[in-house]
């Protein structure tokens, strides 16, 4: 954040937070998005010409290279209102993709055209319970003329109207330009991320940094996705939790308003406090992003996002319970909620094993101590 | 842990698996309460429900002249409720039996003359008519309206009811609704037998938020019922209500079998997910958390079979049922999120994905499960009946 003071951070955020409200509420209505998803439609150009118009896509690159605000605080803040209104817009990848390439410090144009949404960039990587490795059944092969891909990526986020990749292959990262890759749609738990099949035959592919710096890359690659997808996870727990609250307030049984029983109004505050308390997480792991990384940065992300990836899958089932029965209906939001929630809690990597590695860092930083009598192995 | 076990009983259940294993429908069922989801299952389920009753594993309990067998075991009806629910058989419609049971209490010679002998047959399935959207766990304020039009005349219904499983394939529906709004709400109910063809009676299936259609909206404008639409008599539906409840018990041992059953599968999954190179039933964690759940569900399956056997011997407490679905609700829950949890990477898919584990069923069965939490009194509603009536606590 430099160059800008702490009020005029503030003003900034809200400024950026109350534009994009007013933007979702008029091209991502609850109404809007039901009918999105239910048509099974996978991509929402209009929705992503307006974002980009906004500079959205742009916030976490300098204007120097082509961003609107050189800032992830900003990037976090608007990811949690795209959150609040399950945006399907493909911001989390696309910031990846930026995160990875500004490491690099190459392929200026490419992240010039992620950072103005004239491109969107979606992460073709192997998963697994600890994130992205490269791509298992992804082949790399160097040729005269440059190199080329093979092989198929089962599940790549958001790829749906993606125009470039960046694939994860062997020891080495590439920028694929999407057109080349087809990409078969996947059934995903969560309508609102949409996830493909990506199947490369002889696919061009430009290579991003050197071998040896391939892990440095995608690392800072899922540190920006994991901030950017615990941001999401907290605009989603923020509204589920207004919804319940709203509802408490207005249903009545047994002659009162639901709100009165403690059963309800504590599980409601209970939602609030986690909602309040991964916010402040993921705002500490976004500023971490704005500075050089460092150990440090790496325990705070793991924190925020495994904290917030899990306080937004059980403030959307708090959300269901508080509703009863209503909650149980394909026409109330909740469950799409949940959805969102649940999906992004297996993504990119395992809220349990981000807890182990900030666990792990930070007993490894930890001054030694005397070990009391007895281990339990 | 099996009722019966060593006893008459278990030859008994031997005899209903092999039958189940023999005549049940080739689909399987998803978890839950569900409806059929074509023309072809509902066929299916009728044929089923037909077999059941002609084999005598259904409707033992009925008066002989309408084809039950007195002597009949009630524990019988637990043993052949939970074979079809280990067989993931689909459970013939609970709404006809609950029917029955008000006909055979208090319906009239010629009720039960024209309707039992369908629901045996299967020809007509029941729907229940109860909840509406304003009465859901605090089912007695419900406010659908039966005005009698007079002397020896019929009755005029409006209203509308929610959560109705089997609406869309019901021919008859089992219909609380209020004749006395002037009575304390508990009194003024009244229970009917609603012809779901009437003119006025419209149904709308449910989109639940597991994307299938199980439950129904069903609204009633100006449905005119015959005189002899009526059960038991105007004032007394709470009653019927609550005693065809009270002997739909058997439910209770078919959920634990369903709970056995998500364990193995759970097994099965942890064999096949690796985790860093290894299955993950490897993993001390992964084991620890299985075996935590397998005995919570023996547990369970222990307060299901109290519950059970307090209720038929009448030595049971009013706390032991809101116990067993409280405990039962919220453990099927637990179960279906450490399944996704084990998944990893692969939770993401859902049914429908060739690569989906266990075709998505977890994911349904993990957007489901919230179901067993809401509805029949919610987890927050059993709490407060443990802590009032249980535990006298104060209101």
């Amino acid at each position: 954040m430099t160059g800008h003071d702490l009020s005029d951070t503030a003003e900034l955020e809200g400024d950026l937070r109350d534009g994009l409200r007013r933007l979702l509420g008029d091209h991502c209505s609850a109404a809007t998005l039901a009918a999105w998803c239910d048509q099974g439609r996978r991509t929402a150009p209009e929705l992503w010409r307006e974002l980009a118009l906004m500079g959205i896509p742009g916030l976490p690159v300098g204007e120097e290279h082509g961003g609107s605000a050189g800032s992830w605080a900003l990037a976090a803040a608007a990811q949690e209102e795209l959150g609040r209104r399950l945006a399907p817009a493909p911001t989390v990848s696309g910031f990846a993709v930026q995160a990875a390439l500004a490491a690099a410090g190459t392929h200026t144009d490419a992240l010039a055209a992620l950072a103005a949404g004239t491109a969107r960039a979606a992460v073709a990587a192997g998963r697994t319970d600890d994130g992205w490795i490269p791509a298992p059944d992804l082949v790399a092969t160097e040729h005269a003329s440059g190199w080329t891909l093979d092989g198929t990526v089962p599940v790549v986020a958001e790829a749906a109207d993606a125009t470039l990749l960046l694939a994860a292959a062997g020891d080495r990262l590439f920028l694929v330009d999407a057109a080349g890759v087809r990409l078969e749609p996947v059934d995903a738990l969560d309508p609102t991320r949409p996830l493909s099949r990506a199947v490369l035959t002889a696919v061009d592919a430009d290579p991003v940094g050197d071998p040896g710096q391939a892990p440095r890359l995608l690392a800072a690659a899922q540190r920006a996705a994991l901030v950017a997808l615990a941001a999401d996870a907290v605009g989603v727990a923020a509204e589920a939790t207004d919804l319940a609250v709203g509802y408490a307030r207005t249903r009545r049984q047994f002659g009162r308003l639901i709100g009165s029983f403690q059963a309800v109004s504590h599980r409601c505050a209970d939602m609030a406090v986690a909602v309040v308390s991964a916010r402040a997480l993921v705002a500490a792991a976004a500023e971490a992003l704005d500075g050089p990384p460092d150990a440090d940065t790496d325990i705070a992300v793991a924190l925020a996002a495994s904290d917030a990836l899990d306080t937004a899958v059980a403030v959307a089932a708090g959300c269901i319970q508080v509703h009863g029965g209503i909650g149980f209906t394909w026409e109330l939001p909740a469950h799409r909620y949940l959805r969102r929630a649940k999906a992004a809690q297996s993504l990119i990597a395992q809220p349990d094993r981000l807890r182990e590695r900030a666990a792990r860092a930070l007993l490894d930083t930890a001054p030694p101590t005397s070990v009391a009598a007895g281990s339990r192995r | 842990m099996e009722l019966g076990a060593g006893t008459p009983l278990e030859h008994f259940r031997a005899d209903v698996r092999a039958f189940v294993a023999a005549h049940a429908p080739g689909h399987q069922v998803r978890s839950g309460v569900r409806s059929p989801e074509n023309a072809e299952e509902y066929k299916d389920l009728q044929r089923w429900t037909a077999d059941l009753y002609a084999a005598g594993y259904l409707g033992a309990d009925w008066p002989g002249e309408w084809g039950g067998s007195p002597g009949h075991d009630p524990l019988r009806g637990v043993v052949v409720a939970e074979e079809i629910a280990r067989a993931r058989a689909p459970m013939p419609p609970s709404g006809s039996s609950l029917a029955a049971n008000a006909l055979i209490g208090f319906g009239t010679e010629d009720q039960k003359a024209r309707h039992l002998p369908p629901i045996r047959s299967g020809g007509h399935l029941w729907c229940q008519l109860f909840s509406e959207p304003d009465a859901g766990s605090d089912l007695a304020s419900l406010r659908t309206r039966a005005v009698h039009d007079g002397d020896g005349g019929g009755w005029t219904v409006n209203g509308q009811k929610l959560w109705t499983t089997n609406g869309q394939w019901a021919r008859y529906g089992y219909l609380l609704a209020r004749t006395d709004p002037e009575a304390p709400k508990h009194k003024g109910i009244t229970a009917f037998i609603l012809d779901m063809a009437l003119p006025g009676v419209t149904v709308h299936p449910l989109r639940e938020l597991t994307g299938t259609s199980d439950f129904n909206e069903v609204f009633l404008d100006d449905v005119r019922l015959p005189a002899d639409a009526l059960i038991g008599a105007p004032g007394q539906g709470w009653t019927i209500a609550n005693a065809s409840l009270a002997q739909e018990r058997n439910g209770v041992g078919a959920s634990v079998v369903r709970l056995q059953l998500a364990v193995q599968d759970l097994i099965r999954d942890a064999s096949a997910v690796r985790i860093d190179g290894r299955p993950a039933l490897e993993h001390d964690d992964v084991r620890q958390q299985i075996a935590r759940l397998s005995a919570e569900v023996d547990a369970c399956a222990l307060l299901a079979r109290d519950s059970t056997l307090g209720h038929l011997s009448g030595r049971g407490t009013p706390t032991d049922a809101p116990m067993a679905k409280l405990f039962f609700s919220e453990l099927n829950l637990r179960i279906a999120e450490y399944a996704l949890t084990l998944l990893g990477p692969a939770g993401v898919l859902a049914e429908g994905d060739p690569d989906a584990v266990a075709h998505g069923r977890w994911q349904d069965a993990y957007l489901y499960a919230r179901a067993y939490t809401i509805a029949g009194g919610s987890s927050e509603i059993m709490r407060n009946i443990i802590a009032e009536r249980g535990l006298g606590l104060p209101r």
